[in-house]
């Protein structure tokens, strides 16, 4: 076992549980405002201190990841679930019209600038978790169209594909068969990748303002709140900070330990 | 006196033996001709002389190169014996080769590097050496420019840059690794006899590595015979190959010259019937608004295989031989004439008449999908029968077809992986059989594989067409593999098949000009009787 994997391992699965537990319980409810008590330090009846209206930030940052968890996974979800069996037709159908639409169609997406497009969404729609879990998702499709027809374009030309077109199988049936997976690792990875990035999106999206809407804590909402008090008590920014990168930290090392696990190559390689 | 004298070399790689107690010598102007089968130690030993062992390499015994013993060597003494003491010639020309930079910078490359304490040689003596030595490689600088990139060149004129390179520094060891093996019978012939007047002229001493017995018997004026890192045999090639003293070497001899028991067929109806068939695709603009051209890779072939007959079909790379094989299966359209199988047409989609043909390509390892059993793997053409059979009877049909093959029922539960490529050849025929075809296609078939494991299957698709009546065609590019498994072959060229007839008949007697160069240029073993 390679450390990055575990380190990722654990970071992912403590931030997993932390979220997972908030629905059954925090140290503190995270609407009690109590402003007598606002910005303390942390101490053992906060651990992790209170904001400026007296709530308690352990509590705060544990619905947070909630929040930053569900945004991003439903956008990977949204990801794979459209870009995969997008990018498995076009290689396919590699070089036919239906490849061009599909690719040319990616290259659109790719060309906007992905958070300028989900400010524009929300800007439209209206600020909401819902809207950005959309915006984040859109922006996943063509990564993960590519990534598969990149992979499965190289597969059809493996003789074991050929053997199957000589058994008479469809196009549709080979790629769910054959191709989908031996992809499997590279999509898992990818996931990962794209996992943490949703998490700084949805966190860049909250600190404009445009994610989850009060009362819903998310942490960037916590850091845009705690920017003007940073001087007077500094734990405020520093935790959801904090929050936001080790959590895409272990994330990304969760992603380079599966892909070294999952390659059969890297793994011969290594002593 | 000895150039190279490998004393009691023994190597492990992270505690696996590799190399056991092995030693051999080559004096200036000598071949020696190291062979055996994949796994036998013979790349190993190379670069261990080149001291381009991968990590975790454990090393004992001795590599004196003129006396200097190269295992004691730092690797920056290493970098200054190589190229300017010994060069090396690798098997796939393509990939030796930097794609983007011209021939006449890869192989004046070793002449523009300079070492502390001496000056780079001056860009005009650069410049002559250079035309020298791709003339004396047979890439004379005013037919061929060295301002050329490697994809611009043929497979043996790419192979010739690579000897070049190696040369350039007049080398007193060179050593060549399979350096014929990706390349076409003529071609072959040519590199084969640009290595042997290098040597003479140069007095190098030439380490061959093969494992084709015929290029061998050919070139070396020595042989070492390796088996699991251990030298079996060695001596003189004539005095090896007259008496073949050791067993395995009798055993490679016999393999390379195998040919499986054929019996007679009675002439029988047509079953697969190719009629003017032609196949052209579209290559490069020329200019931006000119018409592609149309390169023609089938023109009007036409031929029939009858039930029972086994056909060969031999040609050059680039012949339009994998052309043919696709469009036979369907796998590809064509754009004039008919292939009928049994009476109906061939269609990319028909069921009925796709599983009365099947196929088994050429590389065990990329054949399979790794991620299913065996079991699944070879019932995969059941996809083409409606009623195929499911359960007790799927099994039933599993066991029979891997028993046929020479496997045991019990090896349906395994991955792919678990089998070695012999072994898998032996699963895509089983593969290529569930079905009970009438025709099968052995797209170069055993072309991977070693002599010994390459005679057991031969024998295997012989008695298969035995026993269940079957007929096939046997693609190939090794004339001796053909002839021993073939009643009649055709031979094709540049899209055309140019002559066919009973297979003795046409290597015996062969009409053709291109024929007659084919076999001219095909190595073959000397008969020293049984």
């Amino acid at each position: 076992m390679r450390l990055s994997l575990i380190l990722g391992a654990t970071l992912t699965t403590l931030f997993l549980g932390a979220a997972l537990l908030s629905f059954v319980w925090t140290p503190y409810g995270i609407t009690g405002v109590d402003i007598a008590a606002r910005l303390h330090p942390p101490d053992m009846t906060n651990l992790l201190g209170t904001d400026h209206f007296g709530r308690d930030i352990l509590s705060m940052i544990m619905v947070g990841a909630r929040t930053s968890i569900a945004v991003a996974l439903v956008a990977v979800g949204i990801g794979m679930g459209l870009g995969v069996p997008l990018g498995l037709a076009a290689a396919a159908r590699s070089g036919g019209l239906l490849d061009e639409l599909i690719m040319r169609g990616n290259d659109l997406i790719f060309a906007f600038p992905s958070l300028v497009i989900a400010i524009l969404i929300t800007a439209v729609f209206g600020p909401g978790a819902v809207n950005a879990i959309i915006a984040i998702g859109i922006f996943n499709i063509p990564v993960f169209a590519r990534l598969t027809r990149g992979g499965a374009l190289s597969l059809w030309q493996r003789d074991f594909i050929l053997a199957a077109r000589v058994a008479g199988k469809s196009a549709p049936r080979i790629s769910l068969e054959h191709i989908l997976p031996n992809l499997a690792n590279l999509l898992i990875v990818q996931g990962t990748i794209q996992f943490s990035l949703g998490i700084l999106a949805e966190a860049g999206l909250s600190y404009v303002g445009l994610g989850a809407q009060p009362p819903i804590p998310s942490w960037g909402r916590m850091l845009a709140d705690a920017q003007t008090m940073v001087a007077l008590a500094p734990h405020v920014a520093i935790i959801p900070g904090m929050a936001i990168v080790l959590m895409v930290l272990g994330l990304n090392l969760l992603g380079d330990g599966l892909r070294d696990a999952l390659d059969p190559r890297l793994k011969a390689r290594a002593p | 006196m000895t150039l190279l004298d490998i004393r009691n070399l023994t190597l492990s790689i992270s505690g696996t033996p590799i190399l056991r107690d092995l030693s051999l010598t080559i004096a200036p102007g000598e071949i020696l001709a190291l062979t055996g089968e994949s796994g036998s130690g013979k790349s190993m030993t190379a670069f261990a002389t080149m001291g381009l062992l991968p990590q975790g390499s454990e090393t004992t015994g001795e590599i004196l190169l003129n006396g200097t013993d190269l295992l004691a060597l730092t690797e920056p003494q290493m970098c200054a014996q190589r190229g300017r003491r010994m060069g090396m010639v690798f098997q796939e020309p393509m990939t030796a080769l930097n794609p983007l930079q011209t021939i006449g910078q890869q192989v004046s490359e070793t002449l523009r590097l300079s070492r502390k304490g001496e000056a780079a040689m001056p860009r005009a003596e650069v410049k002559e050496l250079l035309h020298q030595t791709l003339t004396r490689v047979g890439l004379p600088p005013d037919k061929v420019p060295a301002t050329r990139y490697p994809h611009q060149l043929s497979g043996g004129q790419r192979q010739r840059v690579v000897i070049a390179m190696a040369i350039i520094r007049r080398p007193a060891l060179l050593i060549a690794d399979e350096p014929t093996t990706a390349l076409d019978v003529t071609t072959q012939a040519q590199i084969l006899d640009l290595l042997r007047d290098l040597v003479q002229d140069f007095g190098m001493g030439l380490l061959m590595i093969t494992h084709d017995l015929a290029v061998v018997s050919q070139l070396a004026d020595r042989i070492a015979v390796m088996r699991k890192g251990e030298i079996v045999e060695q001596g003189a090639t004539q005095a090896v190959f007259a008496q073949r003293r050791h067993p395995y070497t009798r055993a490679l001899f016999d393999a390379s010259r195998h040919r499986a028991q054929l019996d007679e067929i009675p002439a029988q109806a047509p079953l697969l019937q190719v009629r003017n068939i032609s196949r052209s695709y579209p290559m490069k603009r020329p200019g931006l608004f000119q018409p592609r051209p149309l390169f023609s890779a089938l023109k009007d072939v036409s031929f029939e295989i009858r039930r029972g007959e086994r056909l060969g079909l031999v040609g050059e790379s680039g012949s339009g031989k994998s052309t043919l094989t696709r469009a036979i299966l369907g796998l590809d359209p064509i754009d004039a004439g008919q292939i009928t199988l049994d009476g109906t047409p061939v269609s990319g989609t028909d069921p009925t008449t796709r599983r009365k043909m099947q196929v088994v390509f050429q590389d065990p390892y990329s054949s399979f999908n790794p991620r299913h059993r065996v079991a699944r793997l070879i019932t995969e053409p059941f996809h083409l029968i409606d009623d195929a059979p499911t359960g007790a009877a799927r099994n039933t049909a599993v066991a029979e077809v891997l028993t046929a093959v020479g496997l045991s029922p019990r090896d349906g539960d395994k991955y792919i992986h678990a089998f070695s490529g012999g072994q898998r050849q032996r699963i895509a025929i089983a593969r290529a059989l569930i079905t009970r075809p009438d025709l099968i296609l052995f797209d170069e078939a055993v072309s991977a594989l070693d002599v010994r494991v390459r005679a057991q299957i031969l024998d295997l698709i012989a008695d298969l067409s035995r026993r269940y009546g079957l007929s096939y065609l046997f693609i190939g590019h090794d004339l001796s593999v053909v002839r021993g498994i073939t009643d009649r072959v055709m031979v094709m060229q540049a899209g055309q098949i140019v002559e066919q007839g009973p297979t003795e008949q046409v290597f015996d007697a062969p009409t053709h000009p291109y024929t007659r160069k084919l076999i001219a240029a095909a190595p073959r073993l000397p008969d020293f009787g049984a």
